[in-house]
């Protein structure tokens, strides 16, 4: 599979993400470091298609490019450090520092690895055309276990956010902030 | 390195990539403005108007004299936007959409790529498109502009659930053989041309009538249109995300929304109404001649075109409660309960007319549902704290 | 391979980065030739706000709701995913499949119910 195709797109995809997932840290503005990550996203789905890796590559831009970027926007609509003259990167240089920690470890941890590789017949037994025929049997077979705990932790990962939004005191459902709201700002319009 | 393209033999494959790529080029530039004469003449038509009529024979050319004004106009940036994500926003709206066309399967081998994945490549990629138009939103500095932008990202996500699900639906009753077996076990497939060439008698149309409907009021979302255009509503929020843009970069996020448009009929053509396969299969073993297949994907394609101008003229825009009670609340259990159905008729092989009929039942509740929520129509929720629910000043 | 396979997909996003920039390119040419006005004004370069001058910055907080429904989407697409190799195989594999599905679905559909319950779907 090491065509020299690969190889290019490998150190072009490899730089792009890089540079773009740095430049999250330094940038000032909340908005442009969210589309960075986006890049970053589309970078590594990429690095996933080299490696034949398709459904994963996918499944990437899909859930990561396409819906926790929003997720994300969403987030940082919520708070005052989206507004444009945000002058706030307090945490740039630990950022820094706790990323690069982060990557040294992923770097040791690669180079002290003994990484099975197969060559030759053996890669050829191993060959399928599509991965995600693999990965579903996998699922369903063996890792049935984990298939079905993803599907409650992602339950819990809903209730958490409506815990979060609705005012458990309030059967109703109104927003704990509506309640408080209901005081102050009536027809506060400014 | 050498391929074939259009019977000339051993074209270097650089050649035959570039020419496949500037041909859908070429075709999409021409059909967008062909769409967009065409929605004004039949809107105009609905309307008891007669449309554009002075630009050359009956107002043919008024498209090409759009694009020229839009060329020659002033290219305007308000002073307090945000330059680089207002500039590179009609980038992110445009490519991602135009990435589509990767796995467009325009006539019988012949696509840019086939895709094992086909049809989940396709919803990934359109969907990237949603971060476009919130920095479109956010970087025009402007409040309607950004309304816009948050409304366009609510609604767009929460439509791709419905439109996603709709093709899984589709992909779990494609049969095609297991390769790995001996033809004799049967598997979903994502891959487009499976897809078409799997429908060569009956289109998924009989099977899935729900999926169906479910998948043209999701790509109606998707697509901004009317009755979801809240984002871009002009009555509401004067164009949304585009109200700063003028010129040339306005009429990219144009041409994004009707190549969009574009690519949507033709993915609906191939999943649900057999693509270049269907009728031909019903009369011989061989596919139809390529010009005939492409004259038959064009029919279908436009049918769905067809259908999109048709409910813009007929229904009014839904409020944002609606809308998104309309998604969470009706077409996801519908989706849900449609793909454990297949599941069941599949496994147990079940004769298939039993999803025919499951698929009018459903049907028959989501008109019920519309139905009764436009005779009894919710009053709206009272507003938070904040002005019309989103924006605080 | 690389032609082959992903050779037009690659030739096919330069052509979707390089696509845009045509326009605007002969736009600018347009502009250089002076064929195409260019007279910057203060008040053509202010914020729309139907001619009145916009108060204040366009950002305001927003409903909390958007973030509710992006983390829903969120999860409910990421169960997607995993449908989907289960229903591109389902009919290789037996009944015992199927029920598996339906305890995945199962379980985030009384997450859905549950929202809808607590009124969470309401957009208010």
């Amino acid at each position: 599979m090491d065509s020299v195709g690969v190889v290019i797109a490998f150190y072009v995809l490899s730089a792009i993400t890089i540079v773009s997932a740095a430049s999250i840290f330094l940038l000032r503005n909340l908005v442009h470091a969210i589309v960075l990550l986006v890049v970053v996203f589309l970078g590594m789905a990429g690095l996933f298609l080299t490696l034949s890796a398709d459904f994963i590559a996918v499944a990437q831009i899909l859930i990561y490019a396409g819906a926790i970027s929003v997720l994300f926007v969403f987030a940082v609509m919520l708070t005052p450090l989206a507004s444009r003259d945000n002058g706030n990167s307090l945490y740039a240089g630990p950022g820094l520092l706790l990323g690069g920690a982060i990557a040294a470890i992923v770097v040791v941890t690669a180079f002290d690895v003994e990484w099975n590789q197969l060559t030759g017949v053996a890669l050829e037994q191993r060959s399928f055309t599509d991965t995600i025929e693999v990965i579903g049997n996998q699922l369903l077979g063996p890792h049935v276990l984990a298939f079905e705990v993803a599907s409650v932790l992602l339950l819990f990962a809903l209730l958490g956010a409506i815990v979060l939004v609705t005012d458990p005191n309030n059967e109703d459902g109104t927003t704990a902030e509506e309640e408080a709201g209901k005081d102050t700002a009536v027809g506060g319009s400014e | 390195m050498s391929t074939e393209i259009f019977g000339f033999d051993g074209v270097n494959v650089w050649v035959d990539g570039l020419v496949r790529v500037l041909l859908i080029v070429g075709f999409m530039t021409v059909v967008v403005m062909g769409l967009i004469y065409g929605e004004r003449k039949i809107l105009a038509r609905f309307q008891q108007r007669l449309g554009p009529t002075r630009t050359g024979p009956v107002g043919l050319l008024q498209s090409v004299a759009d694009a020229l004004k839009l060329v020659g106009k002033e290219d305007l940036r308000p002073r307090n936007a945000d330059a680089w994500t207002f500039e590179l926003a009609p980038y992110l709206v445009f490519v991602p959409v135009f990435l589509g066309f990767v796995i467009v399967p325009f006539v019988l081998d012949w696509q840019v790529r086939i895709l094992e994945l086909g049809l989940l490549y396709f919803v990934a990629v359109t969907g990237i498109n949603i971060v476009g138009w919130i920095m479109a939103g956010w970087g025009s500095d402007n409040r309607y502009a950004m309304i816009g932008g948050m409304r366009a990202a609510a609604q767009g996500i929460s439509y791709e659930l419905p439109l996603v699900l709709s093709l899984l639906a589709v992909a779990m009753v494609v049969e095609v053989p297991s390769d790995s077996a001996t033809g004799e076990s049967l598997r979903g497939s994502l891959n487009l041309n499976e897809i078409i060439a799997a429908q060569a008698e009956i289109p998924n149309l009989v099977w899935q009538p729900l999926v169906l409907i479910v998948f043209f009021i999701a790509a109606l979302a998707e697509l901004n249109r009317t009755p979801f255009d809240i984002p871009v509503g002009e009555s509401e929020v004067v164009g949304g995300p585009f109200v700063e843009y003028s010129g040339i970069r306005w009429s990219m996020f144009f041409l994004a929304e009707y190549a969009a448009l574009l690519i949507m009929s033709l993915i609906f053509a191939a999943v649900f109404l057999g693509g270049w396969a269907w009728p031909a299969g019903l009369f011989q073993d061989d596919p139809w001649p390529r010009w005939a297949q492409a004259l038959l994907v064009t029919g279908k394609a436009g049918l769905f075109i067809f259908m999109v101008f048709w409910v813009r003229a007929s229904v009014p825009r839904l409020r944002i409660d609606q809308l998104m009670s309309f998604t969470w609340k009706i077409l996801l259990p519908l989706m849900f309960a449609q793909v454990l159905i297949n599941g069941l008729v599949l496994v147990y092989d079940w004769p298939e007319i039993v999803l025919t009929v499951t698929g009018l039942v459903g049907v028959l509740v989501l008109v019920m549902a519309v139905d009764r929520a436009v005779r009894h129509p919710r009053p709206r929720p009272a507003p938070a704290t904040q002005l019309e629910g989103e924006a605080a000043s | 391979m690389i032609p082959d396979e992903f050779g037009r997909v690659v030739i096919l996003l330069g052509v979707a980065l390089a696509f845009p920039a045509l326009p605007l390119l002969v736009s600018y040419l347009l502009y250089l030739f002076h064929i195409r006005p260019e007279r910057p004004d203060p008040i053509k370069h202010e914020t729309y706000e139907c001619g009145v001058i916009a108060e204040g910055g366009s950002w305001g907080q927003f409903n909390a709701r958007y973030y509710l429904f992006a983390l829903g989407f969120v999860i409910f697409d990421v169960e997607v995913v995993f449908l989907y190799p289960w229903a591109v195989i389902h009919a290789d594999l037996a009944a015992t499949a199927l029920v598996k599905a339906a305890i995945f679905i199962g379980i985030l559909a009384f997450g859905l119910a549950y929202a809808w319950k607590r009124g969470a779907l309401e957009w208010r």
